[in-house]
């Protein structure tokens, strides 16, 4: 057992490309922590790339002995956090590991949203700050005017800040003194019952579930029977260990320490994050505080596109949730697409992330419907339903009230950008909750926010008008009651119930306008004219026709191309195969998304500049 | 149909231009190593007397490229040297492509004596503007000089090449080529809809959006009029782009379209053996430097693969397809695809001949896919 006293529990959190992973880098350097010979670049993000085969070991939590001056040998454990905003509840609980947080800034690029999201969720969960300037040794650095941005935003003094080079290693010594002398050591009775924060967690295929964990009170130790607090899941340890950053065995963990657990967990949804591990015979009688549900913000329906593979789907899903607590998914039957799930995600990323996973590995063709949002509809009788499926909108005449959910969402941007955003949150339903100049090229911009407006193109349009400068981050706020409307969508007469979209009232003619624009463009012309309708109800409020292709034959054929005319046949028969019969139309898998293009906004996006 | 067994292809890489939509394989200004091209193509040709297997060559053609580019006693030497190594049967078609402002009567002559007895004029269009895009050295007086120097040379049977659906042409500068076609009585004329290939510059000119893609459904009702207009004029429609008077089909291609072997002699020219298909190398001085073993490529298909290509290249010809020879051929059953092709109206079926309708015609992949889904 580690003296409390020696313990520095902390993480590093930083907007994207601000240069975590290589002060990360110098930091397992001087502490010796890899070898010269072992060292490259990104040690630590590269760990579970390199494991493909053994067990999947990420570097959630590195142990590090660091001699200080004080002629005392500290144990560091370097607390990893994920870093998008879809897993901001993640993020927290590994804050919750922490006593102390790095703040790194690049000197070149100043404060971005993520940085203040994080800052914001640092102090929240109480963490000391310790502020960095990084990438000092860049010639477009601006160390001083970004320390200043830092005394604003943090409130501390000049001499607080540190200024570090990562790539050169300038200041990273200081850093770790810093770090000794101004984040405290953890609390915990050593000798309690056993309580452990689990911030962290994956699937491993040989061994199972390995959880990351923070010791608070009392000890883990292999051979012992805890249970989760939370779920009440029962299971005997089998192996506890720390990460140097190789992971290394070891008899026990105890209060104040950071380190892995096996206990014969099968699934990752049995050792959720932010659930408490006590001893099954001597149990804590108070769970460790935080512990949310996994709960999704974002539903999508996933179908097969050949419909044989349904049961395949299902198993992939099942696989998949192995080892991604937080999806969740029911099947569903669509009258368009047939039997397929309704799936849920914390946001777009984990739905593009879990989707790329079930086609890539699981080698399904998927068709994957517009994502939405889950509505709360109270029925004039009194009843409360939650709508995940757009197509499951219940009668008008039947609700009393739509409440949608809402976020509050935070952007960063140079002042020149400030029109353009404010037009874009405008456009999207926003509301201005306040505005504050850090500086003349850092305006912070808050925004409540209708989840539904931002779960499609925002990001990119925010990145699009603003040359990519402006960064965002948001927390969800809860519902709000709102005018909305279900738009349907007609194919050939037929109404597409996957095409349905829920949109509010004053936008819904110019989105069922763009939306059947957009699928006269998508859906190939067929054998006959194909009509394209929107309506909200019975009314029908747009119409396109595909007209019949009159022409799709290869004119010439002769010896000389008779192995490639055969190989465009081929092409066309296997794009053919990758359509989705809808009726007697073919609809390629594009079309399902197409919602997703015509969020309200007619100005084209230039695409993502960074993530 | 009747088709010949054994057929040789001849390709002649030379151009004095390179037409923007053209993605043969030709280049320009290297006419002179013509000579030792014409003894790489006799070297290549006898790599194939034992894939012949005793069978004779029912039809030689000589296509580019422009061949009429080559020397008459150069052309003289290629013939001579090709009767020496395949066997040739009495009565085969020799054809030979050429390009109108390249020939007179004099050297079509001197052709026809060295045993060419079927000409392909590259006519393409006879409107002014549509030949200018093409990037055609001739007009449209050219052409029927071209036809008048042949017919005075005592060919008796010409083809003309058009292409219909260039951006920029009418309706009418559709039908006064057809028409002007007509009016010069060729034996055999080919229509093919404009199609944008990628590595030419119309290519490059439709993807980077500075020209029009042909408009499928102006196509559609120019090759419609084509049907009308030249079965008016008395020639069989025998293949998805083809028409000729009767009798008049081209022997050389009904050999691509019922799957028969031939021999693909010259720069980047497929042969077709055994179910074996094959490719020389494109680059002319690769293949003069290789000519004893030109090939730089081939794929032999599997049973199943080949009963799909016979029932595509089969389906090109409107005559009709015998479904019990097709499924023979094949071994499969053919009546699912077939009820469906019947009841969206692209074929029709007539004591178990199918014929493609009018809107089959159109849609003539989609027969293709059918029958081979």
């Amino acid at each position: 057992m580690t003296d409390l006293a020696r313990i520095r529990n902390f993480c590093i959190v930083a907007h994207i490309d601000h240069g975590k992973s290589t002060l990360a880098d110098r930091i397992l350097e001087v502490t010796h922590a890899v070898s010269a010979r072992e060292m490259r670049e990104q040690y630590l993000d590269r760990m579970d790339l390199e494991r493909e085969r053994g067990i999947t070991i990420k570097a959630a939590a590195v142990r590090l002995a660091y001699e200080a001056k004080d002629g005392n040998t500290y144990y560091f454990n370097l607390i990893d956090t994920p870093g998008h905003v879809d897993f901001s509840y993640e993020v927290s609980r590994a804050l919750n590991a922490c006593e102390g947080a790095v703040l790194l800034v690049d000197a070149s690029q100043g404060i971005e949203a993520q940085t203040l999201a994080n800052l914001h969720l640092a102090i929240e969960a109480d963490l000391e700050i310790v502020p960095v300037v990084n990438k000092i040794d860049l010639p477009q650095a601006q160390p001083e005017k970004v320390g200043i941005e830092l005394q604003q935003v943090i409130g501390c003094a000049e001499d607080d800040i540190l200024f570090v080079s990562g790539k050169t290693g300038q200041g990273v010594t200081e850093l770790l003194e810093a770090i000794v002398a101004k984040i405290p050591p953890p609390q915990g009775d050593p000798f309690g019952p056993s309580r452990a924060l689990i911030f962290d967690s994956a699937y491993d295929v040989y061994r199972g579930v390995i959880v990351y964990v923070r010791d608070v009170d009392g000890s883990l130790f292999k051979g012992q029977r805890v249970r989760m607090m939370a779920t009440g899941a029962v299971h005997d340890i089998e192996e506890v260990g720390v990460l140097a950053p190789e992971p290394v065995a070891v008899e026990s963990l105890g209060a104040g320490e950071v380190g892995y657990v096996f206990a014969g967990i099968k699934a990752i949804r049995d050792a959720k994050v932010g659930d408490t591990i006590t001893d099954a015979q001597r149990q804590a009688t108070d769970q460790l505080p935080g512990y949310r549900e996994p709960k999704p913000m974002v539903y999508a329906g996933l179908y097969p596109i050949a419909g044989d593979d349904y049961p395949a789907l299902r198993d992939a899903l099942e696989k998949l949730a192995l080892n991604d607590a937080a999806l969740v998914y029911e099947p569903e039957t669509s009258k368009a697409l047939g039997f397929g799930f309704r799936c849920g995600f914390l946001g777009l990323l984990h739905m593009d992330i879990a989707r790329e996973r079930l086609e890539r590995e699981f080698s399904l063709e998927l068709v994957t419907t517009a994502p939405n949002v889950a509505y709360r509809v109270t029925m004039t009788s009194g009843e409360v339903i939650t709508v995940r499926n757009p197509s499951e909108m219940p009668d008008p005449n039947l609700i009393e009230k739509i409440e949608e959910p809402m976020v509050s969402a935070l952007m960063l941007t140079p002042g020149d950008y400030v029109g353009t955003l404010m037009e874009l949150n405008q456009s999207r339903r926003g509301i201005l909750d306040g505005m504050n100049y850090l500086s003349a090229e850092r305006v912070e911009l808050r925004y409540r926010l209708p989840l539904a407006e931002i779960i499609f193109d925002f990001f990119d349009q925010l990145k699009a008008r603003t040359r990519g400068f402006a960064s965002l981050d948001y927390e969800h706020l809860g519902y709000q009651i709102a005018e909305l409307v279900r738009v349907d969508i007609l194919l050939h007469g037929d109404p597409v119930d996957a095409f349905s979209a829920i949109v509010h009232r004053d936008k819904s003619y110019t989105y069922g306008r763009a939306l059947v624009e957009k699928l006269r463009s998508l859906i190939p012309r067929q054998m006959f004219d194909v009509p394209i309708q929107a309506a909200i109800g019975s009314r029908i409020i747009s119409r396109e026709t595909i007209k019949a292709k009159r022409k799709d034959v290869l004119s010439k054929c002769y010896g000389g191309d008779i192995t490639r005319k055969r190989k465009l046949l081929e092409k066309q028969k296997a794009g053919k195969r990758r359509m989705k019969q809808i009726g007697s139309v073919e609809v390629p898998q594009e079309a399902f998304i197409a919602a997703l293009q015509v969020g309200g906004d007619e100005k084209k996006t230039e695409g993502k500049k960074d993530k | 149909m009747n088709a010949p067994e054994f057929a040789v292809y001849v390709h002649i890489p030379y151009c004095i231009s390179r037409c923007p939509y053209c993605d043969f394989n030709t280049y320009v200004g290297i006419e002179d190593t013509a000579p030792e091209y014409v003894d790489a193509l006799l070297t290549e040709a006898r790599t194939w007397t034992e894939r012949a297997a005793g069978r004779p060559a029912e039809s030689i053609f000589i296509g580019g490229g422009t061949p009429s580019l080559l020397e008459p006693q150069l052309f003289d030497r290629l013939m001579r040297g090709l009767r020496e190594t395949f066997d040739l049967a009495s009565g085969a078609e020799i054809t030979m492509e050429a390009n109108p402002e390249t020939v007179d009567a004099e050297r079509l002559a001197a052709y026809g004596a060295s045993g060419v007895n079927r000409v392909s004029f590259g006519a393409q269009s006879f409107a002014p503007h549509i030949l200018q895009k093409l990037g055609r050295a001739h007009d449209a007086d050219r052409t029927k000089a071209a036809v008048a120097a042949a017919r005075a040379a005592g060919l008796d049977n010409l083809n003309l090449d058009l292409i219909y659906g260039t951006p920029g042409e009418s309706f009418d500068d559709w039908r006064r080529s057809l028409d002007e076609t007509i009016a010069l009585d060729p034996e055999h004329i080919s229509a093919y809809a404009l199609t944008i290939e990628e590595g030419t510059a119309f290519g490059a000119a439709v993807a980077g959006g500075t020209m029009a893609a042909p408009d499928d459904d102006d196509m559609a009702a120019k090759y419609e009029y084509a049907l009308d207009a030249l079965r008016a004029a008395g020639y069989d429609h025998y293949e998805i782009s083809n028409w000729a008077r009767p009798g008049r089909a081209c022997r050389h291609n009904l050999v691509y379209w019922t799957q028969g072997d031939y021999a693909g002699l010259g720069a980047g020219a497929h042969g077709h053996h055994a179910g074996t298909r094959s490719w020389n190398q494109k680059l002319p001085r690769t293949y003069i430097d290789n000519a004893d073993d030109p090939v730089a490529g081939s794929e032999t298909l599997s049973p199943a693969e080949r009963a799909d290509e016979w029932l595509v290249l089969r389906a090109r010809l409107v005559g009709g397809l015998d479904r019990a020879e097709a499924e023979s051929r094949t071994g499969r059953d053919l009546g699912a695809p077939i009820d469906r092709l019947v009841s969206a109206g692209l074929v029709t079926q007539n004591e178990g001949v199918l014929v493609p309708t009018r809107r089959g015609l159109l849609l003539g992949s989609e027969i293709a896919l059918a029958l081979t889904a």
